[in-house]
C-alpha cells in the first residue's frame, strides 16, 4: 500500500492540490496517517538554463565568432599572416582541418612546449574577453551587501539592487550566450539540457505548506527521480506523470521559504546540489543558494535558483567538448576560463586568496507532476508487478 | 460505398475507357497498373514502374516555418517551402513527427538521421538497421541494372543507404564519374536489350493458374449473393495472373529514355554554391537513369547530417550558425540559418525540376517516383529530434495522393517510411524498432 | 446452469411438439432443468472474410508465433454495428488480393525456412532440388487441414501437389516450390473465407444444420478468435460435435482455456469500434498529453477492464458502466491525473496496474469514462455531447440515430471560444433551437452532456471557459446529475442488455438474427438476465445451443438444381 508520509517528511509525497491529492491517494490505496495533512504541489523540471537577460546596449561589443577567436589565437602564437592564411585555407569551420586543428587545440605552452589549451587554460594567454557592463541581471543578492555593493546588477523583474551574477557578466557578450527574455541561453543551457532531458533522471520540485491557496511558510524541496522525464505530443515535458524520488540523498535539497501572492521565496539560504549529466554539467553545486518560484495560473512553475558555483564547473561543462564544441558554441574556452576566474567573487582559496566560486543564477521551469517516495510503495509495487506479469 | 461496389464501378469505368483504345485486353486490370487517367496504359499496354528516392540534407528546417497552416490540401506553401512553390501539388508535408530516443543516448546528428532513414536507433554507432531505400530496392530494384544509385553533393562519400552496419552504399561524388557509370560503354539501351522472364514469376504464375480451376467446385456450395462475392475474388485472381503475365513479357518501351550529354566534372566541395551546382548535374543524370530504366531507386545527399556546408570564403559553417546565432526576435528565426535552409530548399527544387522535366506519356518521372526528404534534426539549434520536417514528393505512379499536409504530432517518423513502402507494394505491416515502431499507415495520402 | 445433461433426443421430440402445440410446450420433464431453448429456424449459412486479427492468430497457431506478417489487409466494413457482420458482405478486390498474395508468400517463405521447417514438414524431401510428390502431399494435407478448417478434397490436394511440383521444376528448389503452393493456399478463397456448409439434420428430418467442421469453426472463432485446433477438428471429423456430449466437452474445453480472453477482446474491440483508433488523433496543441502511445494505451485500458470484470470476476455485464475498477499505466495516469508510478526499469515497457477509484470519485463511472470512449467519440479539438450520446445510443443500445441534414449551420457549436456560449451545453442549446435539429438532439445530447466533465482527450474538468459545467439531465424518464449517475442509468436500461445479446449473437453468427430466430433471441436474453448478466454464461448458452447451428433451407446452386 502507498502510505502518505508523516508531516515530519512532508516533501516525500507531493500531490498537485489537496482535492486531487486526497482523491488520488485514496484511489491508489494510500492511507492517511497524518492528522494534519499538509498540502503539496509537485512539479517536474522542464528546463534548467542560465538566467540571462540580454539588452541591446549591455556590452561594449561582441566577442568574436569562431574564426575571429582562432585568428586571434594564431596571431598570439606569433605565426605570420601568410602562415595564418595558409592554415585557414584548409579550415572547414568545424574541425580546423588536421593541421590547423592541432595548432588551435595545442595553443597553450608549458615550458615552450605546445599543450592542450582546454586542459591547461592558464598556460594560454588571456584573450581578454568583453564582459557585460549593462545594469540588468537576473539573480539574488547573495552576499547580503546592499544596493551600493559595486559590481552588482538590478534584477529586471523584482527591481532589487545589489544582485550578484558575475557568471552572466562573464558570458553575456558572446553571440551564442545572449538571450533576450524570454528566450533561453543556448550554449551551456538550452542545447545541453534538451540533449540530456529525456535520458537523465527527472528533477523534481515539491512545495509543501498548510494551505497553498494562502500566503504562509512553505518548504520547497528539489529531488532527483528514478525515472527520466516523459514528453507530450508537443515534445514538451509531459504534465501529470508520476515520479519516484531517488532515495540517494546526494540530490536532495530543502529550502525554507515563504509563499506570498503566488511567489515562493526562500527565507534562508541553503546548499543546492543536483546531479545532472556530464554532457551539461556533471553536478550543479551551489553554496548559499536562494530560490524564487512563481506559481503560474496554468499550474506550471517558473523561477530562479541562484548561488555561488565553483567557477570551474561551467567551464568543464563545455570545455570537455574540446575543439568540436568550442567551434559550435562560439566561445573561446581559454578566454572563458580566464574571465570566470577573474570574476569569481566568493570563497577564496585560503592559500592563494583566489576566489573559487562565482555568483550565478539559473532559470527553472517546471510542469505539474505526482511524486512518490519509493520506500512507501515497495510493497504495492511488487504486488503490482506480479499482477502485471500475470497478464 | 463498400469496397466491393467501389471496385465494381471502378472497373466499369476502365472497361469503358478501354473500349475505344488501341489495345484490347480480355481481362480487367489491376488498379496499380494504371495511372490516374489510364492513358499511359492505353498507349503501351503497361504502366511504367514506380520508383523511390531519398534527398538528404543535414540540419533540417526551422520549426514553425515549414508547416502549412491547415491540415489537408496544401493551399499556401509555408515560408520555408516557398522555393518549392511549383511543386505544391506534388509534395506531401507531414508535421509534428519525432524520433523516439527511448533509452538510447542521443548521438548528435547521427541519431536523427539514422532513425529517419532506418526506422529506429541501433545500439551500434554506425546504424545496424537497413535503410528504407535498401528495403525498397530489395523489392523493386532486383531486375534493373543498378539496384540503386547514390550520390553526394558535398564531396563526402557517405550516403545514408545501408543494408547493415557493415554494408553501406558509398555515394558517387563526381557527376562525370556517375555519367560514365550509367551512360558509359556499359549502358544498356532499355528498348534494345534482351529480356529474360523471372523464373520466380513464372512459378508464381503456374501456381495461381492452377488455383483458378477450383472456381466451379467452390461456387456450388454458395448462395447467390455469396457466389457473386466469390466471383469478385476470382476476378481479382485473374487480375493478379494478368499482372504476372505482363511481368513475363518484355516491359513497356521507355519512350522518354534519352542519353544526356556527357556531364561536367562538378566541384564537389563544401561550399554551398558548389554543392548546389553538383546537385543539378546529379539530378539531371539520375532523372535520365530512371527514364531509361537503369535503376528504380536513387539516393541524393545534398549535405550530410550535421551540415558542413558554408559560403565561399567563410569558415563559419551552416552547423556553427545553428548553435551560435541567436534567434532574431523580430522574425523568430536565426537569420543565417534560415538563409542556408533556403539554399537547401532551392537545391531540392532543382532536383524536383529535373525529375519533372522528363515527360512520359501524360506524366513525368516525378509523377512515378516517390521521394522522401531526410534530415537529422527537427531543430538544429539544439539537435532536437522532435518536430522533424518530413516530406514526400511525387505520387509513386498514382499510388499516393499528393498536395496534402498531414499533422501527425508526436508520431514517429517511421510512419512516413511505412506508408511509402506500402504504397510501393512491399509486404510490410509495420516498420521501426522500439517506440519508433509503427503499424499506422498515413492513410490520408494512400491512393 | 443450462442445457447440461439433457438427452438430445428428448429435446428434438419436444421441439416437434412445440411446432404443433406451442402453448403446451413446457413439458414437465423439462421443468426439472433450467429454462430450455425454444425452436429456431436458423438462418442461411454465411461466408465471412477473415478479419486481420483472425488471420494473424491462425498464422501464429500453425506456423509459429514469430512469423512476421507484412502487408496491409483490405479494409473491413462495419454492418449492423459489427465488422464481424460486415465480413459476411465483403469480397476481395484486385489490389487486395495482390496484398494477400504478397503477405501469403512472405509467410510461406518463413514457414519453410530452416528455423520453422520442422514445425511445418512431417517429412524430408528426397532431394531439395527436385519435386517429391509424396512428401509435398503429406505436408500440404496436414497444413491444409488447419488452413481450410476441414480436410482438403482429393481434387484440391492434387491441384496443390501439382502446383508445388511445377513450381519446384521451374525453380529447381523443393522448398521454394512448396512455399509457393502453400502461399497459394493462404491466398485462396478456402482460407480467406470462412464458408459454412449445411447438411440435413438426421435428428430432425426435413431440417438442416451446420456440418461438423462448420460447427467447429463457429465455436473456435467465437470463443478464441482463431481456427479450430486439432482436437476440435477431430471432434468434427468423428461426428462427436453432433452429439450433446461431444459438443459440451469441446465447448467446456474452449471456455475453460485462457484463450477465451482473445475471443472476448475481439468481440468488444469490434462492438466498441476500436478499429477507429487506427486513424484517430487529437489536436496536439490543445491536448498535448494525448500522444500516439496514449491512443494505444486507451484501448488496452478498456479491454483489460472488460476482461477483469467479465472473465476474472465473472461479474455482471452491466457493471462495466458503473465499475470503479480499471487498469492504468503511468502514461494513462497522466491523462487522467492519477498517480501511477513506473515500477519497471527506464526503457522497459510501462506496467499496467490495477486501480480502483474511491466510491465518491466523479470519474468512477465505468468504461464510458475511459479515453477509449470519451476521446474516441469527440472531435480532435473539442468534445461533442452529440457524438457521445449518439455512440451510447448506437453502440450500447443498438438504436439508430439519423445523420444530420446536409445544410445545417454549425458555427455556434464549433466556436469553443464563443464569449456568450461558454459551455458545450449552451452552445448546443443555441444550435438545437433550430426545429429541424431539436428532435435528434433530444435523443443524443442529454447523455453526452452528462459526460462533459471529460474533455475531448479524457481529462477531467469541472468548468469550461470559467463556467461550471452542468451535467444533469434525463433519458427515457430517468434522471441523472452526473456521469456516475448516468452510468447507473445505462446499467439499468433494458436496451443495453438486449443490445449486447443481439450483438454477441450477430458477432458469433456473422449476421443479424433472422425472423425465425425471434423466440430463440428472446430466450437468449431472458437466460442472460436470469443468469445475472454473466458474459461467460451467455457465450456458453450460445455455443451449447441447438439454435446456433441450425440452418434455414440453403439456397445453393445444387439445391436449386434439385
Amino acid at each position: 500500500m502507498f502510505r502518505l508520509s508523516p508531516a515530519s517528511r512532508p516533501h516525500v509525497l507531493g500531490l498537485r492540490s489537496l482535492n486531487v491529492s486526497v482523491m488520488a491517494m485514496a484511489l491508489a490505496g494510500f492511507t492517511l496517517q497524518s492528522s494534519v495533512a499538509a498540502e503539496s504541489k509537485s512539479f517536474v523540471v522542464s528546463w534548467f538554463t542560465p538566467a540571462s537577460y540580454s539588452t541591446d546596449d549591455d556590452c561594449p561589443g561582441r566577442n568574436p565568432s569562431i574564426d575571429g577567436i582562432y585568428r586571434h589565437a594564431i596571431k598570439q602564437m606569433g605565426l605570420s599572416p601568410d602562415e595564418e592564411e595558409r592554415l585557414f585555407e584548409k579550415f572547414d569551420g568545424t574541425t580546423g582541418g588536421d593541421e590547423a586543428g592541432e595548432i588551435i587545440i595545442n595553443r597553450a605552452r608549458i615550458n615552450g612546449v605546445p599543450v592542450n589549451a582546454y586542459a591547461n587554460p592558464m598556460a594560454a594567454p588571456d584573450p581578454n574577453m568583453l564582459t557585460v557592463t549593462g545594469p540588468w541581471a537576473i539573480g539574488f543578492n547573495l552576499d547580503g551587501k546592499g544596493a551600493d555593493d559595486p559590481n552588482t546588477f538590478e534584477d529586471p523583474f523584482t527591481h532589487e539592487h545589489g544582485i550578484d551574477n558575475e557568471f552572466f557578466r562573464a558570458m553575456g557578450c558572446h553571440t551564442g550566450q545572449r538571450a533576450y527574455w524570454p528566450h533561453r541561453v543556448l550554449q551551456g543551457g538550452e542545447y545541453q539540457w534538451d540533449t540530456i532531458r529525456l535520458t537523465q533522471p527527472a528533477w523534481l520540485i515539491t512545495i509543501t505548506g498548510e494551505d497553498l491557496s494562502r500566503d504562509g511558510d512553505v518548504i520547497v524541496t528539489f529531488d532527483r527521480a528514478l525515472e527520466s522525464t516523459k514528453w507530450d505530443a508537443q515534445s514538451n515535458t509531459r504534465a501529470d506523470m508520476t515520479y519516484r524520488i531517488d532515495p540517494n540523498p546526494r540530490s536532495r535539497n530543502v529550502f525554507k521559504a515563504r509563499l506570498e501572492g503566488g511567489v515562493v521565496k526562500s527565507t534562508e539560504s541553503a546548499s543546492f546540489n543536483m546531479v545532472a549529466d556530464p554532457y551539461y554539467i556533471q553536478e550543479f553545486r551551489f553554496r548559499d543558494a536562494q530560490i524564487r518560484l512563481n506559481l503560474l495560473p496554468d499550474g506550471n512553475v517558473d523561477g530562479f535558483v541562484g548561488g555561488y558555483q565553483p567557477f570551474v564547473d561551467p567551464y568543464w561543462g563545455v570545455a570537455n567538448g574540446g575543439l568540436a564544441l568550442e567551434c559550435c558554441a562560439g566561445i573561446d574556452f581559454v578566454g572563458m576560463y580566464h574571465t570566470l576566474r577573474k570574476l569569481a567573487d566568493a570563497y577564496p582559496d585560503p592559500k592563494t586568496g583566489q576566489n573559487t566560486h562565482i555568483s550565478t543564477a539559473y532559470r527553472v521551469e517546471a510542469v505539474p507532476a505526482f511524486v512518490v517516495h519509493p520506500e512507501d510503495m515497495t510493497a504495492q509495487a511488487s504486488g503490482n508487478t506480479q499482477a502485471a506479469q500475470a497478464r | 460505398m463498400s469496397a466491393i461496389t467501389r471496385m465494381a464501378s471502378r472497373r466499369r469505368v476502365l472497361k469503358g475507357a478501354l473500349n475505344g483504345g488501341v489495345v484490347t485486353l480480355g481481362l480487367p486490370f489491376l488498379n496499380g497498373f494504371l495511372n490516374e487517367n489510364g492513358t499511359a496504359l492505353a498507349a503501351t499496354g503497361q504502366a511504367l514502374p514506380s520508383c523511390f528516392g531519398t534527398w538528404f540534407q543535414g540540419l533540417g528546417l526551422s520549426p514553425g516555418f515549414w508547416e502549412p497552416k491547415e491540415a489537408g490540401v496544401i493551399r499556401e506553401m509555408p515560408m520555408q517551402l516557398k522555393p518549392l512553390e511549383a511543386f505544391k501539388d506534388k509534395i506531401n508535408v507531414y508535421s509534428g513527427m519525432r524520433v523516439f530516443l527511448d533509452s538510447h543516448p542521443p548521438k548528435v546528428h547521427a541519431t536523427g538521421a539514422i532513425a529517419v532513414m532506418g526506422g529506429g536507433i541501433p545500439d551500434d554507432d554506425n546504424g545496424a538497421f537497413p535503410s528504407i531505400d535498401t528495403l525498397i530496392a530489395d523489392h523493386i530494384g532486383t531486375r534493373t541494372r543498378f539496384r540503386s544509385l547514390e550520390v553526394s553533393c558535398n564531396g563526402q562519400r557517405f550516403a545514408y543507404s545501408r543494408k547493415s552496419a557493415s554494408a553501406a552504399n558509398p555515394a558517387e561524388t563526381s557527376p562525370m564519374a556517375l555519367y560514365q557509370r550509367i551512360f558509359g560503354p556499359d549502358f544498356q539501351d532499355p528498348n534494345a536489350a534482351d529480356f529474360t522472364p523471372d523464373p520466380k514469376t513464372m512459378a508464381r504464375k503456374s501456381v495461381l493458374s492452377a488455383f483458378g480451376e477450383e472456381r466451379q467446385g467452390l461456387m456450388r456450395e454458395l448462395g447467390s449473393e455469396d457466389r457473386s462475392r466469390l466471383d469478385e475474388y476470382f476476378t481479382a485472381l485473374r487480375e493478379l495472373e494478368n499482372q504476372l503475365n505482363l511481368e513475363l513479357q518484355r516491359p513497356a518501351p521507355l519512350d522518354a529514355c534519352t542519353v544526356p550529354e556527357n556531364s561536367e566534372e562538378g566541384t564537389h566541395s563544401m561550399v554551398i554554391d558548389h554543392a548546389a551546382a553538383d546537385n543539378r548535374l546529379f539530378s539531371k543524370l539520375l532523372a535520365h537513369a530512371l527514364a531509361c530504366g537503369q535503376t528504380r531507386v536513387i539516393n541524393i545527399v545534398f549535405d550530410s547530417a550535421g551540415g558542413n556546408l558554408r559560403t565561399a570564403g567563410s569558415p563559419v559553417t551552416f552547423h556553427i550558425h545553428t548553435h551560435e546565432e541567436p534567434v532574431d526576435p523580430a522574425i523568430g528565426l536565426q537569420r543565417q540559418v534560415a538563409w542556408f535552409q533556403e539554399q537547401c530548399m532551392m537545391a531540392l527544387n532543382d532536383t524536383l525540376t529535373a525529375l519533372d522535366s522528363i515527360r512520359e506519356g501524360d506524366g513525368t518521372v516525378l509523377d512515378r517516383i516517390v521521394m522522401m526528404y531526410g534530415t537529422d534534426t527537427g531543430f538544429a539549434k539544439f539537435h532536437s529530434v522532435e518536430n522533424m520536417p518530413m516530406f514526400t514528393y511525387g505520387g509513386a505512379g498514382g499510388r499516393m495522393k499528393t498536395g496534402i499536409h498531414v499533422p501527425a504530432n508526436g508520431d514517429t517518423t517511421s510512419r512516413v517510411g511505412l506508408t511509402i513502402m506500402q504504397a510501393l507494394g512491399l509486404p510490410v505491416s509495420r516498420w521501426g524498432t522500439e517506440s519508433n515502431d509503427t503499424s499506422r499507415t498515413i492513410t490520408e495520402v494512400m491512393a | 446452469m443450462i442445457n447440461f445433461g439433457r438427452p438430445r433426443r428428448q429435446r428434438t421430440t419436444r421441439r416437434v411438439a412445440l411446432c404443433a402445440f406451442a402453448a403446451t410446450a413446457m413439458l414437465a420433464a423439462d421443468m426439472s432443468i433450467a429454462a430450455d431453448e425454444p425452436l429456431s429456424s436458423g438462418g442461411e449459412p454465411v461466408v465471412r472474410r477473415l478479419l486481420p486479427d483472425q488471420y494473424r492468430n491462425i498464422v501464429a497457431d500453425i506456423f509459429g508465433t514469430d512469423i512476421e506478417i507484412g502487408g496491409r489487409f483490405e479494409p473491413d466494413i462495419r454492418e449492423d454495428g459489427l465488422l464481424a457482420v460486415g465480413a459476411s458482405r465483403v469480397s476481395v478486390t484486385g489490389s487486395g488480393l495482390a496484398q494477400y498474395d504478397a503477405i501469403a508468400r512472405g509467410i510461406a517463405e518463413q514457414a519453410v525456412d530452416e528455423k520453422h521447417r520442422a514445425l511445418l514438414m512431417p517429412c524430408v524431401p528426397a532431394s531439395v532440388n527436385a519435386p517429391d510428390e509424396e512428401c509435398a502431399r503429406t505436408a500440404l494435407a496436414r497444413a491444409g487441414l488447419h488452413l481450410y478448417r476441414r480436410p482438403l478434397t482429393d481434387e484440391e490436394l492434387d491441384l496443390r501437389v501439382n502446383a508445388a511440383t511445377e513450381a519446384t521444376k521451374i525453380l529447381g528448389d523443393f522448398y521454394q516450390g512448396f512455399a509457393l503452393s502453400l502461399g497459394g493456399m493462404l491466398s485462396s478463397p478456402q482460407f480467406l473465407f470462412r464458408t459454412e456448409r449445411s447438411e440435413p439434420d438426421p435428428d430432425y428430418p426435413g431440417h438442416h444444420r451446420l456440418d461438423g467442421y462448420s460447427k467447429a469453426e463457429r465455436l473456435s472463432f467465437f470463443l478464441w478468435n482463431t481456427s479450430p485446433d486439432t482436437e476440435l477438428l477431430e471432434a468434427a471429423a468423428s461426428g462427436a460435435l453432433h452429439t450433446e456430449k461431444g459438443l459440451l466437452k469441446q465447448a467446456n474445453r474452449l471456455l475453460a482455456s485462457s484463450r477465451v480472453e482473445d475471443g472476448v477482446r475481439a468481440f468488444f474491440e469490434d462492438m466498441l469500434h476500436f478499429d477507429r483508433f487506427a486513424t484517430f488523433s487529437k489536436d496536439a496543441a490543445i491536448y498535448p498529453k494525448f500522444t500516439n502511445d496514449a491512443t494505444e494505451a486507451s484501448r488496452e485500458q478498456t479491454l483489460r477492464t472488460i476482461v477483469e470484470v467479465l472473465l476474472t470476476d465473472k461479474g455482471d455485464y452491466r457493471d462495466l458502466f458503473t465499475t470503479r475498477k480499471t487498469f492504468l499505466n503511468p502514461l494513462m495516469g497522466s491523462v487522467y491525473g492519477v498517480p501511477v508510478p513506473k515500477i519497471t526499469a527506464n526503457g522497459a515497457p510501462d506496467p499496467w496496474v490495477p486501480h480502483t477509484y474511491p466510491a465518491d470519485d466523479p470519474r468512477a463511472a465505468g468504461i464510458l469514462m475511459h479515453a477509449s470512449f470519451t476521446a474516441l467519440h469527440s472531435h480532435p479539438g473539442r468534445t461533442s455531447p452529440t457524438l457521445r450520446g449518439k455512440a451510447i445510443r448506437e453502440i450500447l443500445m443498438c438504436q439508430h440515430v439519423p445523420d444530420p441534414p446536409g445544410d445545417v449551420e454549425f458555427t455556434v457549436v464549433q466556436d469553443t471560444e464563443n464569449p456568450v456560449y461558454k459551455t458545450a451545453r449552451t452552445r448546443l442549446e443555441a444550435h438545437a433551437t433550430e426545429p429541424m435539429c431539436t428532435g435528434c438532439h433530444k435523443i443524443t445530447d442529454p447523455m453526452g452532456l452528462a459526460m462533459e466533465n471529460f474533455d475531448a482527450a479524457a481529462g477531467f474538468r469541472t468548468t469550461e471557459n470559467g463556467e461550471v459545467i452542468d451535467t444533469s439531465g434525463s433519458i427515457d424518464g430517468k434522471v441523472f446529475n452526473n456521469a456516475v449517475e448516468l452510468g447507473q442509468v445505462i446499467h439499468d436500461h433494458p436496451a443495453v442488455t438486449n443490445c449486447l445479446v443481439n450483438r454477441v449473437y450477430a458477432y458469433a453468427a456473422g449476421r443479424e438474427p433472422t425472423k425465425g430466430e425471434g423466440e430463440w433471441m428472446k430466450y437468449l436474453k431472458s437466460t442472460f438476465v436470469e443468469n445475472g448478466h454473466r458474459y461467460p454464461d451467455l457465450m456458453r448458452t450460445i455455443v451449447t445451443s441447438d439454435a446456433f447451428y441450425r440452418v434455414a433451407e440453403p439456397q445453393t446452386q445444387d439445391a436449386r438444381a434439385k
